[in-house]
């Protein structure tokens, strides 16, 4: 994790240098741009004009994981991707989080049974912060997905547990 | 020219490569020896009267019951308008036949897929890779015998 | 002279195409502000099933149907309709559950479905944080007296009016029917409606 976390003896009282830390960052949730199918028209629907994406503070999709804070795999993951897919997600900055949005990336979805090629559910791959269902997910639903990301982030500190 | 006038020219100028021919039907076509494959290829795109300037289509389909694949080519001429298709039947065992890349550019893509996914050798091809798969995939997936892998590379295929 | 033309032709067409898109960079920009209002859905939006388990016979049929294989069914017994009480009686259903994991909400399973049970509702979302709590099971939704799903975020204080609408619709719907739906994997609460329900039909001893 960041620099800053676990430097704070047990028992220090940090609650309102967490809550600034957890306030800037769930208001700052970068995304990735990293759509892989289908998905990815949701999510650019997500982040143009009418579902806008930036009242949530996650509207500056970086072209680079140096600057992501959020990977949100869009689509199917082949076992050939699911190789990148790892290689840009140790690349992201800590702190990362990850949603799996769609059926495919959940479990494989429609290639659940017959796909000889896509990996059964991107959690082999990396770890999964927050499930969006749907083939695909309305927008709202994965603004519900932002929500409800933001609500994990809250509830971290950097307390030594 | 009408499929039946295709065919009748291909018999006059490439009879020892023209095993049988369909000239009526949704699917019009003309069985070839896979020997005379490239040579038919060079005819059909050159000759003036066909001008088959553009492939549009390998499609490889796997017969195991017949213990052969077919390789179909599907052609149009965009300055004359008309459409035709050539078959060519492999082994199975050993699927090889000459690569028609330096007839069409437009194959080289296509072949590389039907060696990708159903395995066939293209001789002579200028870049003959994997073009979907991971290039250490075991196997060649839409074979209908294709057995489902079991793990690559620490992914389990069934978790 | 073609190419004149041809500067022609494109100019027109694309003209063609802005004539539909051009009157949309006029017009004024509407933002959904999602949390605080309800999300426009079609009335035939195909959202996260509702599912009435006492009037399902369990034939599988919407098992058989999905194409991914997302729904598990299994009864003790036959089940058969028992139209003047609109309910399915006889065995018990022992099992129905549905994997949102994989499903891809196409509404195959409602289309075959021969009483209607299962439909597709209009809940939109169901994010969560573990991958397990996507496969749902219908049984335990039925014994809290749902017929879909609770997501996450119905569950959340200070709702906005339309989502706490939209939860006390779901939580007060068919509150007079809670009994059967709640006992509808009892193999012996079934087989008893069963005896209730074939009354003396007249002319018949």
């Amino acid at each position: 994790m960041a620099l800053i976390e676990g430097i704070f003896e047990p028992g220090l009282v940090v609650t309102t240098v967490d809550w600034v830390l957890n306030w800037s960052r769930k208001r700052s949730i970068f995304p990735m741009t990293f759509g892989i199918a289908c998905c990815a028209i949701e999510m650019i629907a997500t982040g143009a004009a009418r579902f806008d994406i930036d009242r949530f503070g996650s509207g500056a999709f970086r072209a680079t994981p140096r600057q992501a804070d959020l990977m949100i795999v869009a689509g199917t993951v082949t076992f050939k991707m699911a190789e990148r897919l790892r290689r840009l997600w140790e690349q992201m900055a800590e702190p990362r989080y990850v949603i799996a949005m769609g059926a495919c990336a959940i479990s494989g979805g429609p290639y659940h049974v017959h796909g000889y090629h896509v990996v059964k559910g991107v959690d082999q791959v990396v770890p999964v912060d927050v499930y969006v269902p749907g083939c695909p997910p309305r927008p709202e639903a994965l603004l519900e997905g932002i929500m409800r990301l933001q609500d994990k982030i809250s509830t971290h500190t950097i307390a030594k547990r | 020219m009408t499929p039946s006038d295709i065919i009748a020219f291909l018999q006059q100028h490439h009879a020892e490569s023209v095993v049988s021919a369909v000239a009526d039907g949704p699917y019009p076509h003309a069985l070839v020896k896979a020997e005379g494959l490239a040579a038919v290829a060079a005819f059909l795109k050159t000759q003036p009267r066909l001008r088959f300037d553009l492939l549009r289509c390998i499609s490889a389909i796997d017969w195991p019951a017949k213990n052969n694949i077919e390789l179909a080519y599907d052609v149009i001429s965009t300055s004359l308008g008309h459409a035709f298709a050539i078959k060519v039947v492999v082994d199975r065992a050993d699927p090889r036949v000459e690569s028609v890349s330096t007839v069409w550019p437009a194959a080289e893509w296509h072949e590389r897929e039907a060696f990708d996914l159903m395995g066939v050798e293209f001789l002579h091809h200028p870049d003959l890779r994997r073009i979907l798969m991971p290039e250490d995939w075991p196997g060649h997936p839409l074979r209908k015998d294709y057995q489902d892998i079991v793990e690559y590379r620490g992914l389990k295929f069934n978790p | 002279m073609y190419y004149f033309r041809n500067i022609y032709r494109a100019v027109r067409t694309v003209a063609a195409g802005l004539k539909v898109t051009l009157p949309y960079h006029f017009a004024r920009t509407v933002v959904v502000q999602y949390p605080d209002v309800e999300p426009t859905l079609q009335p035939r939006y195909r959202g996260f099933h509702t599912y009435q388990i006492e009037r399902c016979i369990a034939c599988e049929a919407c098992a058989k149907a999905c194409p991914v294989g997302a729904i598990r069914v299994a009864k003790s017994g036959p089940r058969k309709i028992d139209k003047a009480r609109d309910l399915a009686v006889g065995g018990a259903i022992t099992q129905y559950q549905i994997d949102y994991t994989t499903c891809l909400f196409c509404g195959l399973c409602t289309e075959v479905c021969p009483t209607e049970c299962l439909k597709m509702g209009s809940i939109h979302d169901n994010s969560c944080y573990r991958r397990e709590e996507l496969v749902t099971d219908f049984i335990r939704l039925a014994k809290q007296g749902r017929r879909t799903i609770e997501p996450l975020w119905l569950t959340k204080p200070n709702l906005p009016a339309w989502a706490a609408r939209v939860r006390d619709f779901w939580r007060n719907r068919d509150r007079d029917r809670r009994e059967w739906m709640a006992r509808a994997d009892d193999p012996e609460y079934c087989a008893a409606l069963a005896k209730q329900a074939a009354p003396p039909k007249e002319g018949v001893s």
